[in-house]
């Protein structure tokens, strides 16, 4: 997993938190339970609500010398996935999600080509002329929503992958 | 394709389904997802082809819906060609979260 990602999941993790406890893991700068990054989040989050943010206690560091070595295997584990590739998944959402848009458009271009021609021959009566238009815009918004769920369930899926990785 | 590991872990059954098969269902629908795009594509060269045909010979009158429907019509590959290529990272995704409760399981057992 790229560390970008990994830093995007903490942060949103961390953004959920009342100020108040973000408060509290700042000030007892816990590194035994919490991660140099997280601090560096908490920091941002911090001076983003509060505006100044208040110094830290003494770092908590027992377990500093055996953490390094298994903290960098953590990191390799975590950039291993075994079936999929996260870039590659990132990439079709992000896709994904453009593509809702672009199809939306194209479809309401039809839908107001439609509208201009039965407008131009005075064909709103023919309900034919009527049900090229509903239907056009009708893909549109059902393309446009299934195209925004794939995207969005990809990265709600990679989210619970990252969560059942962490817990094991 | 995949790495030793995985190859290890597909051959691990599931209760209620195939590693394998799930994983085979999978790839068809990557390698699919190109041949529909390709499709598409071909048909859009083909309709772009004909329509410079047309004008050369004069049979061929502009019209915005012409012109809208080809690109419709490459958008819609590209759509199709998203949705399977998303269809096939879900179920990696979630043959991944499976292995991975699977392992939690077994480690706290």
């Amino acid at each position: 997993m790229t560390n970008e990602l990994v830093r995007a999941q903490i942060f949103n993790s961390m953004e959920l938190k009342e100020t108040d406890e973000l408060l509290a893991i700042w000030t007892k700068n816990d590194h035994d339970e919490w991660g140099s990054d997280t601090f560096d989040i908490i920091h941002e989050i911090l001076e983003k609500r509060i505006g100044q943010v208040p110094p830290q206690d003494n770092p908590i560091h027992t377990q500093e010398e055996d953490m390094d070595d298994e903290e960098e295997e953590e990191e390799d584990d975590d950039s291993q996935t075994i079936f999929y590739n996260p870039d590659s998944l990132m990439w079709i959402a992000d896709l994904t999600s453009i593509f809702a848009w672009v199809f939306g458009l194209v479809n309401l271009a039809q839908a107001v080509y439609y509208i201009t021609l039965a407008i131009s021959q005075n064909q709103f009566t023919n309900l034919n002329a009527v049900f090229a238009i509903v239907l056009a815009i009708g893909r549109g918004i059902f393309y446009f929503l299934v195209l925004k769920g794939v995207s969005a369930g990809l990265y709600i899926l990679m989210e619970f992958e990252f969560n059942s990785r962490n817990a094991k | 394709m995949f790495s030793n590991d995985s190859s290890d872990m597909l051959d691990e059954e599931g209760a209620y389904y195939a590693p394998k098969r799930l994983s085979l269902i999978a790839s068809v629908s990557k390698a699919v997802s190109w041949l529909v795009l390709l499709v598409y594509l071909l048909g859009v060269i083909f309709s772009v082809y004909t329509i410079v045909g047309e004008t050369q010979s004069g049979a061929f009158h502009p019209d915005p819906y012409t012109y809208i429907s080809i690109v419709a019509t490459l958008i819609t590959g590209v759509v199709y060609f998203l949705l399977l290529q998303a269809f096939a990272i879900g179920i990696n995704v979630l043959m991944e979260i499976e292995f991975n409760i699977r392992a939690r399981k077994g480690a706290s057992s």
